[in-house]
């Protein structure tokens, strides 16, 4: 015969059935359980699955015959980056490291994206975006706007990679729930301790990680979302009078910051629907993919570069939507200025006010 | 020979029968006699060891009741003889009593029963010690309201326990040396707060000058009676003379005192005894701010007195006790007419500090007509503080505050280690305008910082009421401007330095959310923006309840010990009306 032992869910010690009371009871920290909710914690505490990622699928393709004949690669000889057009489009900055020794070759070793969204926006809009960025920022240093150089501005497509996921997750929480009360010598706090579980599906369609080393991963992420309703079939057509950078960060590796994202998510949606506690815990938690593919795609991205103070400022502009987002510098002078001038003037206001109402009340 | 006749027979046979009835019944009340000794012995011991008998005769004035069996007879009687002659000298009952076990009831439940139901409640106030050898726990405790009582009380400091089990005799005798010289303390101090000593006997005249030892000649007696009556109209002060022989026939005091006049407990009034054999010695009698204690201190009247009492006592009775009076006469006279305003009745201050003070007080009064009294005593004898502090007051130079904005008083009270103030005056610059519940509270805080004694440092009396009369020409200034000292006021700092921190997080706040913006490159990390909508479902979603805990905090305590405490307003015996309010520190 098999004898279970079961844990106390508050200090995992061993829990024994107390016959006066007809619940289990833990001897070393004296808590009392109902019997269903110890066997219960039991079966969650024995089954904890490790997280699992299954990914399948396509990725990106074979380029038509003829097709890469017309593409060449534009090689940055100061940062390596590998800028993709066709062969009429000559790349003259980089648009990462603003370097102008560009050499350009042939195109191979370079899968063939599945889709394209094309560009929306053009230069002035870039331009215009960059300004309206710096409107309004009172920490920027005074001179910025002046001085400042817009030093290139870049169309590039911008390669990503696309997860589809269904993923199953299994989460257990402890939560709590406290009551405060008291009478006329003391004060008391009952907290209830609850094991919470969520078993459950979700689905992910195209969690976008961008393909790029030199592209700042929180730049991609920033910039996020593109409008997946104007995605379309890759054509090298879409191309033509643009760049796009060639990825250097393949599916394999990306799939590494997919499932990160993928499983974060996944448990704060889970999270929101454990409600009514006053604090809550993630005991265990296993998430698993299934049916995950990935695709090829190339996201329309302005990046601009300016300089200041020989100081190098990297702007990017999401070419469909026109979101931008970049770094700006903020001058220390008027950061601790602002701040000791608001806190004097709220501070001078609010004194002066004690000081007439103490005389007048 | 002639046949009795039947009725002679008869005669006899009765007679024969009740000779015979007789002789039955006589051994039996013979043995009856013979048994009471024996019985009245039982009763008495059963009487030994019940401890809750109906009344005190049940005892025939035992004082020990040693149910534990822990003394020997001899022992018992050798403490029984002690405890007889404390009754004697002092009117004061020691009662000893012992117990094997009181079935664990409680001590100080059984001590007080045992003490009321012997007898002892109705009678003199008196002290119990019990002592339960089971448990071994012991219990002492006074009765009765006397001053006595509160001496025995407050001396009390041995600790009898262990040597109540190992020796009791050496116990109980060290516990009767405790309680006689406190007793004999009492007696010998120059004053008494004496509510419950009136005995009868007193060999009072009727008036003031008691000269039981003749030694005055009719014609001093009543020039000295008629000064005396003249002082009692004049200040309502009682003042006695006594002459007794010897320290034997001689009754305490307060018998004199208190039968003399029938006065009320707390009369003021002074007693000098002569006990031609022994000596002299005054005592005073009340204890507020009018009463002999504070008048005629010790100093005063025990220095002076040495000088003509010690001279001329013996050789001049008459022109002693004339420079007695002399000297009384002229101490009331100061009390009850000359305006003091700083009276260091605990010697706390220097001349220095008494004059600048009093240059201080002289300007505020100047400036708002408001009186301002500084006052420390050593002690104020169990009076409430409040009470004291409206009398001296209403009371002491004719009464102070007959300004048009009253005035102010400061007591600090030595032994109990308590300031109060008491205002006097309800124009917009009064005393009770000016010091409300508020601006008395808050110089009550002020003066703590100068009173460091009951922490191990020193006080600084000096430095109190300078402070304090920083803040009564603080408030006094506002009062004219027709403000009043607020919370504001109090409290600006704390207001200030919160408002000044607010501020300064609220900046932070904005500078930061305005730094955030000059960074817009940060990702989120997640990816809820393409989840498949509607794709979340769940198999299982369960909340199972564990266990649950209840922890418990005593909360703090409202009023722990009545360290403070409010007088709001409320009138004084003089039907003054006064606000106040102190505190211990």
């Amino acid at each position: 015969m098999t004898v279970n032992e079961y844990k106390c869910p508050n200090c995992s010690g061993a829990v024994t059935f107390d016959s006066g009371i007809q619940k289990m009871k833990c001897p070393y920290c004296d808590a009392e359980f109902e019997i269903s909710a110890v066997v219960e914690y039991q079966k969650e505490r024995a089954a904890p699955a490790a997280d699992k990622f299954g990914w399948a699928g396509s990725e990106g393709g074979d380029w038509e015959s003829g097709e890469l004949d017309a593409l060449a690669v534009n090689t940055c000889s100061s940062c390596g980056a590998e800028i993709v057009g066709d062969k009429n489009t000559v790349a003259t900055v980089c648009p990462y490291c603003g370097n102008t020794h560009i050499v350009q070759a042939g195109l191979k070793g370079m899968l063939r994206p599945d889709y394209v969204i094309p560009f929306k926006l053009d230069k002035k809009a870039a331009k215009a975006a960059l300004e309206k960025f710096q409107e309004k920022k009172r920490l920027l240093p005074k001179f910025f706007k002046q001085e400042s150089r817009v030093d290139s501005i870049t169309a590039i497509y911008v390669p990503f990679w696309l997860f589809d996921a269904d993923t199953a997750a299994h989460i257990r929480y402890k939560a709590t729930k406290v009551k405060h009360w008291s009478d006329s010598r003391y004060s008391y706090t009952k907290t209830s301790y609850y094991s919470c579980v969520r078993d459950g599906a979700l689905g992910f369609k195209r969690v976008p990680v961008d393909g790029s080393e030199k592209m700042d991963d929180a730049y991609m992420d920033a910039i996020e979302p593109f409008d997946y309703t104007q995605m379309v079939d890759f054509s090298s057509a879409y191309l033509s009078g643009f760049l796009a950078d060639k990825y250097d960060v393949d599916a394999e590796q990306s799939k590494l910051r997919a499932n990160e994202r993928i499983k974060k998510t996944v448990e704060s949606e889970f999270r929101k629907t454990v409600s009514g506690y006053n604090s809550l815990t993630v005991e265990s938690s296993s998430v698993q993919f299934s049916d995950g593919t990935v695709h090829y795609a190339l996201f329309p991205v302005w990046m601009l570069n300016t300089k200041y103070l020989g100081v190098m400022y990297t702007f990017a502009m999401n070419g469909q939507t026109g979101k931008l987002i970049g770094k700006l510098p903020v001058d220390k002078g008027r950061f601790w200025g602002y701040l000791l001038g608001i806190a004097g003037i709220i501070g001078g206001i609010v004194t002066a006010l004690l000081l007439v109402l103490r005389h007048v009340l | 020979m002639n046949k009795p006749d039947e009725k002679t027979l008869n005669k006899v046979d009765k007679a024969a029968r009740a000779v015979s009835l007789v002789t039955r019944i006589v051994p039996i009340l013979i043995f009856l006699v013979m048994l009471l000794p024996f019985v009245y012995m039982f009763r008495n011991s059963i009487a030994n060891d019940t401890p809750f008998a109906e009344s005190r005769a049940d005892f025939q004035d035992r004082y020990v009741f040693d149910n534990a069996h822990q003394l020997k007879d001899s022992e018992k009687n050798a403490l029984e003889e002690r405890i007889t002659a404390i009754k004697r000298s002092y009117n004061f009952n020691v009662v000893i009593a012992t117990e094997r076990s009181i079935g664990g009831e409680d001590i100080e439940t059984y001590g007080d029963g045992f003490y009321e139901k012997s007898g002892f409640g109705s009678e003199p106030p008196g002290v119990l010690l019990f002592l339960v050898t089971g448990d071994t726990q012991y219990y002492v405790n006074t009765y009765g309201e006397s001053p006595y009582s509160d001496l025995v009380n407050d001396n009390y400091e041995r600790d009898f326990l262990q040597y109540l089990i190992a020796d009791p005799t050496v116990a109980y005798n060290a516990f009767l040396d405790d309680v006689e010289n406190t007793l004999k303390t009492a007696y010998t101090l120059t004053y008494v707060n004496d509510r419950a000593h009136r005995m009868t006997n007193s060999r009072s005249n009727g008036g003031y000058v008691i000269d039981n030892a003749k030694r005055l000649k009719d014609r001093e007696k009543s020039v000295l009676e008629e000064r005396l009556a003249a002082i009692k109209s004049a200040y309502n002060f009682n003042v006695v003379l006594v002459t007794e022989e010897s320290e034997e026939t001689a009754r305490h005091a307060n018998d004199y005192y208190y039968n003399a006049f029938s006065v009320e407990y707390d009369a003021p009034g002074v007693l000098l005894m002569w006990e031609l054999d022994s000596g002299w010695y005054i005592q005073t009698y009340g204890e507020g701010p009018m009463g002999g204690w504070h008048i005629l201190n010790k100093d005063a009247l025990t220095e002076a007195g040495q000088e003509y009492l010690v001279g001329s006592l013996l050789s001049d009775p008459y022109k002693a006790y004339s420079a007695f009076i002399d000297d009384v006469e002229k101490y009331l006279k100061l009390a009850a007419t000359e305006k003091i305003y700083v009276n260091d009745g605990s010697h706390l201050l220097t001349d220095e500090q008494v004059r600048t003070l009093n240059d201080r007080i002289a300007a505020i009064k100047s400036a708002y007509d408001f009186d301002v009294v500084l006052v420390t005593e050593e002690t104020i004898h169990g009076w409430e503080p409040m009470v004291y502090a409206d009398d001296f007051f209403d009371y002491r130079g004719g009464g102070f505050g007959n300004g048009e904005n009253g005035g102010v008083l400061m007591l600090w009270v030595t032994d109990i280690r308590w300031a109060w103030f008491s205002g006097y005056g309800q124009s917009p610059l009064g005393g009770e305008t000016v010091f409300n519940d508020f601006t008395i509270a808050a110089s009550d805080k002020h003066i703590d910082k100068y009173l460091k004694a009951d922490e191990g440092g020193v006080d600084d009396i000096y430095g109190m009421y300078m402070r304090f009369l920083d803040d009564v020409e603080l408030y006094l200034g506002l009062a004219a401007q027709g403000r009043s000292y607020n919370f504001l006021y109090e409290y600006l700092h704390v207001f200030l330095i919160t408002a000044w921190a607010l501020a300064l997080l609220v900046a932070l706040i904005m500078v930061s959310v305005w730094k955030k913006g000059m960074n817009t490159a940060k990702g989120s990390g997640e990816a809820a923006a393409y989840i498949v909508p509607g794709s979340l479902q769940f198999a299982a979603k369960t909340d199972t309840f564990l266990y649950s805990t209840v922890s418990k905090t005593a909360k703090a305590s409202s009023s722990s010990g009545g360290s403070r405490s409010s007088g709001g307003s409320h009138r004084s015996s003089s039907g003054r009306s006064h606000s106040g309010g102190g505190g211990r520190h």
